[in-house]
């Protein structure tokens, strides 16, 4: 499992690194409507201008080539380590590092390309925006039913499970069904589907580019891009919506956890192969556009580093990324900064949770007998079960062939800490270290608990203390 | 047609959307019966309030060149008002224009050639 995991991860870093190096670098910088996050212009492409414009991409290519592969090699370290939980947490770094080196080198060269362009003596035009009348409104490359259709076949989906959870209805013989992992599931791939179409429609009522005096060029290049935009939002929708509906069917009926991974990791390639189609289809259409493009509203100096859009001037909270696809936020809007703030608080509390998962792990399990209690404690106490309360108590001295799926809670290499399903039966507590075999199993008018600690002489010791 | 906004000129952004509208009446791209984009399309393709649009529409429809109803939402108008003289506020600006012109050595010849270009030689 641990294997597959690594894989999972070495693969999603290399491909982020491979698709922002394309966006970045592409082969025909000339060809393309930004240069380094700054507007592409013929002045560039001449003389002197054009020599440092070559310099200037390359090194910033080699720079990112270096970091990217010094990434690579951190990810392939990562294969040795043990832990699963420590190995969570330098993945999520290490792919947070990837984004920041690729980062670097934008930033870098945005730097240079400003300088360049005030160099050769280009007057920036802060402030200037043009507006086509023929596309202002009314260039649209989605129907409002095409994003509806897939999350109301989601939400049917997530009504089916919670219907099974609350046993309302009956399909077969479900392993899961109560524990409303089925549910939650359901749930998390509805409200994904839910923030897809929101983005989509969101895309599609983006302000339409002007590249040309030429209305029809404006309009026939604003609706090709939202076309492929469109195109790629649909296909995301209805995978999500029949992935929801195997995901459901292998949470209920199919016991373990690899089936789900390789599962994901299907949903995964799918969402990977739309995403190279949608990155293909929109470099097709600047590369055509490009050559046709003779109005340049210049707002690289909105731009900060090239990524950040900052304007007090513009209403608008949604402008179209300078580098990539989709859209960025203006930080000058109220909501901008509302929204800056809780990415940056998101981003914060991944490192900080992965960090406290590893610190839990490091923290040795046990189980303690205190004042008519047995206490499981890791950390802080996890469960409190009272004596009085225990009908009948077993010491299991092996463990292996008991089956156990997780419902909620954590599973890592050396713990399992939760809800799980134990032996076809559902909603038990379990608290286990891994490597310790014996275990109590113990039951009680809240339901079954299944312990022990990371020092076996504590189990038994509790054993004893709970038939006395 | 593309219209150009500046938005650090002197000129009030909903001045320069009306000016642009009439220039581009009066130079054919702007067609009689033109459907122009709704109030709040244009404002959020120019990033700026609705009410800035509201007011450049308002202004268009009182001085004639538009209409505006619920259904159809603005267009160009079919007949606009030939009234066959020049306002005293367009007077006294083109007075100032002249006045520039000729202080920075425009001769009167380059101005008239200028004015046939701008209003298209008959």
């Amino acid at each position: 499992m641990g294997k597959i995991f690594d894989i999972t991860m070495f693969g999603t870093l290399i491909f982020v690194l491979i698709l922002e190096f394309m966006i970045m670098f592409p082969k025909k910088w000339k060809e393309k409507k930004m240069i380094l996050g700054v507007r592409n212009r013929k002045e560039f492409h001449d003389g002197e201008a054009e020599k440092e414009t070559e310099h200037i991409f390359d090194s910033c290519r080699k720079q990112m080539l270096i970091s990217s592969g010094m990434i690579v090699i951190c990810g392939a370290v990562m294969f040795l380590l043990d832990s699963l939980a420590s190995r969570t947490f330098f993945w999520v770094i290490l792919i947070y590092l990837g984004i920041i080196a690729s980062s670097l080198s934008l930033i870098r060269g945005n730097r240079e390309m400003k300088s360049l362009k005030r160099k050769i003596g280009i007057v920036s035009a802060k402030g200037v925006v043009y507006t086509d009348l023929k596309t202002a409104g009314a260039v649209h490359g989605l129907k409002p039913v095409q994003l509806i259709v897939p999350c109301v076949a989601n939400a049917l989906i997530l009504v089916l499970a919670i219907l099974l959870d609350m046993h309302l209805i009956n399909i077969g013989n479900s392993i899961n069904a109560g524990t409303f992992a089925g549910s939650f599931m359901t749930l998390t791939f509805f409200m994904t589907g839910v923030i897809v179409a929101w983005c989509a429609w969101m895309m599609d009522n983006l302000r339409n580019e002007v590249i040309s005096d030429d209305s029809d060029i404006n309009t026939n290049y604003n609706r090709a891009k939202k076309k492929v935009m469109a195109a790629f939002a649909i296909s995301t929708l209805w995978i999500n919506t029949i992935y929801t509906l195997c995901a459901l069917f292998i949470t209920l009926f199919m016991g373990p956890e690899l089936v789900m991974i390789i599962s994901v990791l299907i949903y995964a390639v799918l969402i990977a192969v739309c995403l190279c189609v949608l990155f293909s289809g929109n470099m097709k259409i600047e590369s055509r556009y490009q050559k046709e493009a003779n109005v340049v509203a210049d707002d690289d100096d909105h731009w900060i580093m090239g990524m950040f859009y900052y304007n007090p001037e513009d209403k608008r909270l949604n402008v179209e990324k300078r580098v990539g696809i989709g859209a960025t936020i203006n930080m000058a809007h109220p909501a901008g900064k509302a929204i800056a703030v809780v990415i940056a608080l998101m981003l914060f509390s991944s490192v900080v949770s992965l960090s406290l998962v590893g610190v839990i792990e490091g923290t040795p399990m046990s189980i303690k007998t205190e004042g008519n209690m047995v206490i499981c404690h890791q950390l802080w106490d996890a469960y409190k079960i009272p004596v009085d309360d225990i009908q009948s108590v077993e010491l299991i001295n092996d463990r292996s062939n008991i089956s156990m799926i997780r419902t909620s809670g954590m599973g890592t290499d050396s713990e399992l800490w939760g809800n799980f399903t134990v032996d076809n039966e559902t909603g038990c507590k379990v608290f286990l270290y891994r490597q310790v075999n014996s275990m109590l199993k113990i039951k009680t008018s809240d339901g079954l608990y299944y312990i022990n600690s990371a020092d076996e002489d504590e189990v038994k010791s509790c054993y004893d203390y709970i038939v006395k | 047609m593309v219209i150009r906004i500046d938005e650090f000129s002197d000129v009030p952004i909903y001045l320069q959307i009306r000016n642009q509208i009439v220039m581009g009446i009066s130079d054919g791209k702007l067609t009689a019966g033109e459907q122009l984009p709704t109030v709040r399309a244009l404002a959020m393709e120019m990033g700026v309030n609705t009410m800035t649009v509201s007011k450049a529409y308002q202004l268009l429809k009182t001085e004639g060149y538009i209409l505006t109803d619920r259904k159809n939402g603005a267009r160009v108008r079919y007949e606009i008002e030939q009234r066959g003289r020049i306002s005293d506020a367009d007077k006294n600006e083109l007075k100032r224009i002249v006045s520039e012109a000729r202080l920075s050595g425009v001769t009167k010849k380059d101005i008239h050639s200028m004015v046939d270009e701008f209003y298209g030689r008959e």
